[in-house]
């Protein structure tokens, strides 16, 4: 991959393409960091200061209106921020990727990386300590990652280092007499303890996205003494210790005293399940039951809007509702019918209705234009003739009858998908939608034969890609296997320089189009609103809250 | 003509008949299509010349969602109300025209169904049977049967004792004729009114589980879901979900008033 460049290493690359105007500040800060140079310096090379943080005032407990879930298995945690947020208070990553899309190093001190993206070292920041008083340490680290890294595990985070750091090995017979095969990590030495504070990522391929990955939600780096399970009482190394929980209810965490980074201010924090009702949100927040909403609805902006002591926060980002397909399952096993569902639509007018403007337009490639390896396609314009026409060549001129899965909640995908079905009704698709509550709905969302999924916020593009359209991965939901997709994504994955990464990006995006099994009509723009009295609040892309950065004012 | 006697019961049946001519003219009525969505509207959702009563969060029209929703809710209810009245007609007058061992077997299986709060009830079976409009059908047969039942019991037992059903019998006349043909006519004036409750209570929880999420699933236009689907906008627009709840009101309001003008009348 060091070819690519012509023998240039990474950083005089990116500083050759910032000054050549190819990539912003923002992404020559971005990958700057990413190949090694601390965050300070990048600010200073593209003229841009730090600045200290004002004078935060000291304790109280801050109340967030969220959905409190069970966080009892942080390495399978799928449910996002609502899960994670409890957690990372008190657990941490080895990285941080800010509310900017920028990733640094956290319980990192710094992270190099060879010049064929393929070894990356990763050194640990020296003073962490468990709450306990224990080192953090690299034997604890490796503990961490090849847990996450094993099947029997089930973590998400293995689809996103499939491509480097694992391979498939035989595995006997399934009980269908077909050979099985099993992913193991690709070398004994994969994962190498360089020292008591130093680990090393051995990659069989280039890949330039590690540090993302090593803050993909489920990556939380646990005490190995608990075994995997988090629960009240148990070690992190972050600001705050969980004191209580209930799923459904309330988790409360208080602050730890000698912690290592910056902060806490604040004493505690409750975090307290308000339902799936968005109304209950918009109530908590008016009678100043809570500070805050981790996650708000559209339906809640008129009222929120309204209340003169919230203070609007937003932020574009790359969550996303999926109308997904089965690739097995009829009709949607025909490439002619799936570009009829995508052209029988005007995502504009889905994204206006489903998040009242608060949003931009999808273009079915589920890489979003905020994220920097986003490459430029032609957007989808709605041909209703066209799309009529694809039915009728796959054997459907009078379109067809199927069902629609989605969960009850959040309310803006049920907004999107009746959107879409008014939609679709024009080129003859008469699709029922099957509303299911939450908790029933995420137990087959992989399995319903046509569902519309939520996806969270990923910081790079190849992440989404990798998670959910590489051949068998735990979330590839629709069973997508395209050998020639697989090969560019790996090739995205190890490619540094911005343009080359961006026209293989559009590739994969235009294949996504072509033949992809999904419709994707629209970003996010999360938004939220807290009071006034929260200080020090920055609205993150995957909406999660840093509880050491957090205060209260009194009264 | 009962009605014609009573002005409560005139005002009860003209404020149904309202709702069933909208429900029956709507395919005819200059409205736009329930389920398509004018985001433009969002800016302004209340009345205009274009949305008579405005649009909902998801900008469709809101008249247009009333009157088809009426054709959902005059369907269900009375389809719902007629079910639980063939089931509960049926074990009332086995159990109190048989007595015993049929009586009390009817009786108690009646007396736990009864034991759960209503909605409760409701919940339960549309949560697990899932929200669709035989669904409901169903959930209101096992909810209201045994009520229904149980009156029909009363009635049955009290009529079983009189000299006419004596009669019948020495005629040899079969179980199912004397049920049949002789009790069941004489116990329609209760059951009239029982029957205008009912389609009240059950126009009630049709909303309810709207309103709960647990109605027919959308876009359909559900009035308990209208309301429920405006909530959030209850302090920006609270005529979203108020036009709805009026609507529910007002049927509500029409069966009840039928209901004490039949009781009423001479």
């Amino acid at each position: 991959m060091l070819a690519e460049f012509g023998g240039e290493p990474p950083l005089a690359s990116l500083r050759r393409q910032l000054a050549e105007g190819r990539i912003g500040r923002r992404e020559f800060l971005r990958y700057a960091v990413l190949v090694g140079l601390a965050v300070p310096e990048a600010l200073a090379e593209i003229g841009a200061a730090g600045t200290a943080r004002a004078a935060l005032p000291q304790g109280g407990t801050l109340r967030l209106g969220t959905r409190v879930k069970d966080i009892k298995n942080p390495h399978t945690y799928s449910w996002g921020a609502y899960d994670s947020n409890v957690c990372r208070q008190v657990c941490e990553y080895l990285t941080l990727t800010d509310h900017d899309n920028v990733t640094h190093p956290w319980l990192l001190e710094r992270w190099q990386v060879s010049d064929d993206l393929q070894t990356w070292t990763l050194a640990l920041r020296p003073g962490v300590k468990w709450h306990n008083g224990e080192d953090f340490t690299a034997d604890q680290v490796i503990w961490n990652l090849r847990r996450l890294t094993d099947p029997a595990v089930g973590s998400s985070f293995l689809g996103l280092v499939k491509g480097y750091l694992m391979r498939e090995v035989p595995d006997g017979t399934g009980a269908d007499g077909k050979p099985r095969t099993r992913l193991v990590l690709w070398d004994a030495q994969a994962i190498e303890r360089v020292d008591a504070h130093t680990v090393r990522l051995h990659c069989h391929s280039p890949q330039v996205a590690v540090p993302e990955h090593l803050f993909h939600y489920p990556a939380l780096m646990l005490y190995p003494g608990d075994n995997g399970v988090f629960g009240p009482g148990a070690q992190g190394t972050g600001a705050f210790t969980l004191t209580d929980f209930e799923a459904g209810k309330l988790a409360r965490v208080r602050a730890v005293k000698n912690y290592w980074g910056e902060g806490p201010q604040l004493e505690a924090i409750e975090f307290i399940d308000l339902g799936d009702d968005v109304s209950a949100g918009i109530s908590a927040l008016a009678s100043r039951q809570v500070h805050g909403l981790v996650d708000t609805d559209p339906m809640q902006y008129p009222a929120l809007h309204q209340i003169p002591f919230l203070q609007f926060y937003q932020v574009s980002t790359a969550e996303t509702a999926v109308l997904r397909v089965k690739l097995d399952a009829k009709p949607f096993d025909d490439a002619r019918v799936r570009q009829a569902m995508r052209l029988g639509l005007d995502n504009t007018e889905i994204m206006q209705v489903a998040l009242r403007g608060l949003g931009t337009a999808g273009q079915n490639v589920h890489v979003a234009p905020v994220q920097p390896d986003y490459g430029r396609v032609p957007a989808v314009r709605r041909d209703v003739a066209q799309a009529k026409q694809l039915l009728a060549d796959a054997g459907y001129p009078t379109g067809f009858e199927t069902t629609l899965y989605l969960p009850a909640s959040p309310g803006w995908l049920a907004a999107a998908c009746q959107a879409a079905v008014e939609q679709w009704q024009e080129i003859g698709l008469r699709v029922k939608l099957s509303v299911m509550p939450g908790a029933a709905y995420w137990d087959v969302w992989t399995k319903v034969p046509f569902g519309c999924t939520l996806w969270y916020h990923r910081p790079l593009g190849v992440m989404v890609l990798g998670l959910a359209y590489r051949a068998g991965v735990p979330w590839n939901e629709t069973g997508y296997a395209n050998p020639a997709f697989d090969r560019l994504l790996a090739e995205a994955e190890g490619t540094l320089d911005a343009a080359r990464r961006s026209a293989v990006m559009a590739e994969l995006e235009a294949m996504l189009q072509a033949d992809g099994p999904m419709v994707q009509p629209l970003w996010r723009t999360l938004f939220t609103f807290m009071d006034h009295a929260v200080q020090g609040f920055t609205m993150h892309p995957s909406q999660y809250v840093f509880g050491n950065q957090l205060a209260l004012l009194a009264g | 003509m009962r009605v014609g006697r009573s002005g409560v019961a005139f005002v009860g049946l003209a404020l149904i008949l309202l709702w069933v001519v909208l429900a029956l003219a709507a395919p005819w009525l200059p409205l736009p299509s329930p389920t398509a969505q004018d985001y433009a509207a969002f800016a302004h959702p209340g009345p205009s010349a274009q949305h008579w009563l405005g649009v909902d969060p998801l900008g469709r029209d809101t008249l247009a969602r009333l009157v088809w929703g009426a054709r959902v809710v005059l369907l269900l209810a009375p389809l719902s109300v007629l079910a639980a009245y063939a089931v509960g007609c049926t074990l009332g007058l086995l159990a109190g025209y048989y007595g015993g061992w049929t009586d009390a077997l009817i009786s108690r299986a009646s007396d736990v169904i009864l034991s759960f709060p209503v909605v409760v009830l409701y919940v339960i079976l549309i949560a697990n049977i899932g929200p669709s409009a035989f669904n409901i059908v169903i959930a209101v047969v096992l909810a209201a049967a045994p009520g229904v039942g149980r009156i029909v019991r009363g009635l049955a037992r009290r009529l079983a004792a009189q000299d006419f059903i004596a009669a019948a019998r020495l005629r040899r006349e079969s179980g199912l004729y004397i049920m049949v043909v002789e009790i069941l006519p004489n116990c329609r004036g209760p059951l009239l009114t029982d029957v205008c409750i009912r389609l009240g209570y059950t126009t009630i929880m049709i909303g309810t589980l709207g309103f709960l999420g647990l109605g027919l699933p959308p876009p359909s236009p559900d009035w308990g879901g209208m309301v429920q689907q405006a909530g959030p906008m209850l302090t920006v627009y609270p005529a979203m979900a108020l036009i709805p709840a009026g609507a529910i009101i007002s049927l509500v309001l029409g069966f009840n008033l039928l209901a004490d003008g039949l009781s009423e009348a001479p």
